[in-house]
């Protein structure tokens, strides 16, 4: 395993697209986000948007199944199906379920806990958490490719 | 403070950052923390010998009593969900308005928010006569064939508030997960590693792992920001939705929501301030957020006015009589000095901070913080208990006397509440590491 430092997210980045290109599976470690993982697609937002209409949905059907077949009361003619006085316990049920789908996507999805993964095993690593930028690449041909693109670093580990 | 600082003072860099805010969570504390632990724990003591009490004898404990129904365990509901509310505005509503100044103190302003709201959390479920069917509350398939009663802002509230409180704690340990991981990685003690490591959850600041957290985080905030106003709102419509003189009213809700923001940017203030200095915290909590805060206080201080001329005019216009007679009852009988405290504390204190050296004087500023959250209690106590003793019939006018329990369990939520913000400053950042990184990184 490659483990290669940078002065800065620049340098990184370019470094990282030029190995992408390629063809190698590399990794950034960074203190913040890089620009373009800020604002890079993800289908999160897709899912917690789903996932909430569901329990929004849910919620109401709920209330209706409740109100108008389980249990229909007859209080001075009010009509039992009251979609106004459903509806703040439809949307509160949504955000619940936008909410606790957010935390949970991100940690599926990034396939989270994972408490040990071979490159902890390089200590310098520990400064991406402070203010050090990392690319790990598994080949070792990003060794050779590394040179020149800046790099103040670069670590062979074992994998 | 020195008026015009920036956010963040100059000559700090993203390393020095996240060593001095990591250093103070991985260092020893000093006697502080220990007395004033202590103290929260013989507060939280009596609660517990309170909530004990009302277990073994029941509600009838409690000083509420016909014609006053309602008494200390609403107050103290609306009153600490209410300064829950302040902190979700500041880390949802201004982290989507993307405001600098949010980000030192977003994380204090949401430990806040998550204990106030355990406070809250705990009244409606002990306040029933048999709290341990408080789950008859959810929705369920049951043998009874009985349901909720999804038509009663009393019904809304239990989901709201649930979402609310749930939704909270994400949001709080979502944030916390890159903090926790930049401990991990500066921990030297065995046992430091261990803990923050597996709290960290393995969070590595991988190219996906941020850009995952940060559509989540936004997600999250856009939601928590309606959240907060929904939920207040709802609590609002508890008293509204009554057929009560001084409580049927269609300003109700928003009239809520602005007094929970009052109390909330009160109790940050306070929570800040004594904060900023023991833990030295004064590069990155400046005279600008007291600036603002101060601006926000007063600006919620204003809304809370509108609204209580608003209730005032409501009654005149109405041309009710039993109306008129209770507003006046509680203007000027036997709870008048109530009324007149609250507009004293929530509408002419803060009026002071038009003055900019108000705004940049730790003194006043801590006054008129806690001036205002215990002004919100006292408006709490007039909506409910001055309203609540002279109904619209003569011969159900009474009067109210909290019991020791209520004085106890009361007792108890303040000391939850600094029991729990206690720990919170002791074992986690204080301030968001990896979101200060971030802003240093946008300023240059």
């Amino acid at each position: 395993m490659i483990v290669a430092a940078f002065p800065n997210a620049e340098t990184l980045q370019g470094a990282a697209r030029a190995l992408r290109g390629a063809g190698l599976q590399v990794e950034t470690r960074t203190p913040i986000a890089l620009p373009e993982d800020e604002h890079g697609p993800s289908r999160i937002p897709r899912v917690i948007f789903g996932i909430a209409l569901a329990g929004f949905a849910g919620a109401f059907g709920m209330q209706c199944y409740a109100t108008m077949v389980s249990y229909p009361q007859l209080i001075g003619g009010r009509p039992n199906f009251f979609w106004t006085s459903f509806l703040v316990y439809a949307v509160e049920t949504g955000v619940l379920a936008a909410t606790t789908t957010g935390v949970f996507a991100f940690l599926l999805s990034n396939r989270l806990p994972r408490y040990w993964e071979p490159s902890d095993e390089h200590d310098a690593l520990r400064a991406a958490t402070r203010d050090g930028w990392f690319l790990v690449a598994e080949d070792p041909e990003a060794r050779r490719l590394l040179h020149g693109m800046g790099s103040t670093s670069i670590d062979q580990v074992p994998a | 403070m020195t008026p015009g600082q920036p956010v963040v003072l100059p000559g700090e860099t993203m390393a020095s950052v996240t060593d001095h805010i990591a250093d103070i969570t991985l260092n020893p504390f000093g006697r502080w923390w220990g007395a004033c632990f202590a103290f929260s724990v013989l507060l939280l003591g009596i609660g517990v010998l309170g909530v004990g009490w009302l277990f073994l004898h029941g509600i009838q404990t409690f000083g509420n009593n016909w014609p006053v129904m309602w008494g200390f365990p609403i107050i103290n509901y609306v009153w600490w969900i209410g300064m829950a509310s302040g902190g979700t505005l500041i880390s949802a509503l201004f982290f989507l308005t993307g405001s600098e100044w949010r980000t030192s103190i977003n994380r204090i302003a949401e430990g806040m928010t998550v204990f106030a709201a355990a406070c809250a959390g705990i009244y409606p479920i002990i306040h029933l006569g048999r709290p341990w069917f408080f789950y008859w509350l959810i929705p369920y398939p049951n043998t009874m064939g009985l349901w909720p009663q999804f038509r009663s802002p009393l019904g809304w509230d239990f989901i709201a508030v649930l979402a609310y409180v749930v939704s909270s704690v994400l949001f709080w340990l979502l944030g916390l997960i890159p903090d926790l991981a930049a401990l991990r990685d500066r921990a030297t003690g065995r046992r430091q590693q261990v803990f923050y490591g597996v709290l960290a959850l393995g969070f590595r600041g991988t190219g996906p792992q941020w850009r995952r957290f940060h559509r989540s985080y936004g997600i999250l905030a856009a939601v928590m920001a309606p959240l907060v106003v929904s939920v207040h709102s709802i609590v609002g419509l508890d008293f509204a939705g009554a057929a009560t003189p001084g409580w049927y009213s269609t300003q109700y809700p928003p009239f809520f929501v602005c007094g929970a923001a009052l109390s909330g940017f009160g109790l940050v203030i306070m929570l800040l301030l004594p904060l900023r200095r023991i833990l030295r915290l004064q590069p990155y909590i400046t005279s600008r957020h007291f600036d603002v805060l101060g601006r926000l206080l007063l600006l919620a201080s204003l809304a809370v006015s509108y609204c209580y001329v608003m209730d005032a005019f409501d009654v005149f216009y109405s041309g009710e009589d039993a109306v008129r007679i209770q507003f006046i009852e509680r203007i000027s009988g036997e709870y008048g000095w109530v009324y007149q405290a609250t507009l004293l504390l929530n509408c002419l204190l803060p009026i002071t901070l038009w003055s900019r050296w108000m705004r940049s004087h730790a003194v006043p500023l801590f006054a008129i913080g806690l001036g205002v959250v215990v002004g919100m209690w006292f408006e709490r106590f007039g909506i409910v208990v001055a309203v609540l003793h002279r109904t619209d019939l003569p011969s159900a006018w009474g009067g109210y006397a909290p019991s020791l329990t209520d004085y106890a369990i009361f007792a108890g939520t303040v000391g939850l509440f600094g029991a729990g913000f206690l720990l919170f400053v002791r074992l986690l950042p204080v301030v968001s590491i990896a979101e200060m990184r971030q802003l240093l990184a946008t300023r240059g």
